[in-house]
């Protein structure tokens, strides 16, 4: 099952490869992803890369999982990753959900403590002994 | 019976959780405290955009949530409340009328006489009273019969939200409260964490105003979600 990409199919990998790969770091940097969903993301790119550039240990890997059609690992191995990241990004979700709600407990516990303490020291300043 | 103060009548706080209750919240209010004098109020608007918070804010202590975050996370703050400030006890009574302060009494002597952490007001004990829908009546058994197989405990209303907490369960409930349909997932929280839990016959209405929000497809996540609770808090003790 030896395969030999052709050189569109490298072009445009390629092309591909460096625009996502660009956006995905420039995103990086800028702290609108994580240095690990960045390292998945990534991986969008980097598995099709190595196989265009390495067929012939592309074909020994099917051999050895003993899968006939090679792309079987290239689907495969996206869609743990696609898994993976969703698995986080639910994690997160959750987290920040969590957040959310202790957060607006604690302002209302606050908002409620100020109001009593703003009564407390307006009683204080009334005049007594009427 | 504050721990501050062991010889002095216990301080008891009854929480009031409202969303859009401006109908039936000042009745309510009154009504406690012309009953008794000595129960402190607590209102959660749970991010109501009614007059709810105007009206309760006027006659009693009142949080004011940002957003609606779900019974659970408005009866949790009021448990916050209760445990920070050194309260004994503190008791659920809904916003919507539902639970007459007449009750919380019983509630309280049921504590006397059992000790138990947390005391629920069950509509099913006695007959002849208000007792939910029959749809509703068939979706309460099937979880007192998971709560009786998985954790060996016999409880007739989990779902009742009219209940009494002493500090221990305010203790563990502070820190780990259901946010969706949290009563009987609470409750096994509760039994997993082996704390004393007693049921008492309680009178319970009709909801004055409103409506439940759990209807329709909202009956099935509902059930769904609280016996899967169920099963896993009971497996989360082995993993």
């Amino acid at each position: 099952m030896e395969y030999q990409p052709t050189l569109q199919t490298v072009i445009f990998l390629s092309l591909f490869i460096v625009i996502y790969l660009f956006v995905l770091m420039r995103n990086t940097i800028r702290n609108a992803i994580d240095l690990y969903d960045f390292l998945l993301l990534s991986a969008v790119a980097i598995i099709p890369l190595f196989y265009i550039l390495t067929p012939k240990w592309v074909v020994f890997l099917a051999k050895f999982i003993g899968v006939s059609f090679s792309f079987l690992i290239l689907f495969g191995s996206l869609f743990v990753i696609t898994f993976v990241y969703l698995y986080r990004l639910n994690i997160k979700l959750n987290q920040q959900n969590q957040k959310i709600i202790l957060l607006v407990q604690e302002v209302g516990l606050l908002r409620e403590a100020l109001s009593r303490e703003k009564g407390r020291e307006h009683s204080k300043q009334e005049p007594r002994g009427n | 019976m504050s721990p501050e103060n062991p010889k002095s009548s216990p301080r008891i706080l009854i929480m009031l959780p409202c969303y859009n209750e401006e109908a039936t919240i000042g009745g309510l209010l009154k009504e406690i405290q012309e009953m008794n004098s000595e129960y402190d109020t607590l209102v959660i608007d749970d991010g109501s955009q009614d007059q709810t918070f105007q009206i309760a804010s006027a006659l009693s202590p009142c949080i004011k949530l940002a957003v609606n975050l779900g019974i659970g996370g408005a009866i949790q703050t009021a448990i916050k409340y209760a445990y920070d400030n050194g309260y004994d006890f503190c008791i659920q009574v809904d916003g919507d009328g539902q639970h007459p302060p007449n009750q919380i009494q019983v509630l309280l002597e049921n504590h006397e006489v059992s000790s138990a952490s947390l005391v629920v007001g069950s509509r099913f004990i006695m007959d002849n009273q208000f007792q939910s829908t029959p749809a509703r009546r068939v979706g309460i058994k099937i979880i007192s019969k998971v709560i009786k197989g998985v954790f060996h405990f016999k409880i007739t209303d989990p779902t009742s939200g009219f209940r009494l907490m002493d500090r221990k369960a305010m203790s563990l409930f502070s820190k780990r409260y259901p946010v969706d349909f949290p009563e009987p997932i609470s409750l096994a929280i509760a039994l997993e964490e082996d704390l004393l839990i007693a049921e008492t016959p309680v009178v319970m209405k009709a909801r004055e105003t409103g409506v439940s929000s759990i209807i329709g497809l909202k009956t099935i996540a509902y059930m769904i979600r609280v016996v899967g609770y169920l099963f896993l808090i009971r497996i989360g003790r082995h993993i």
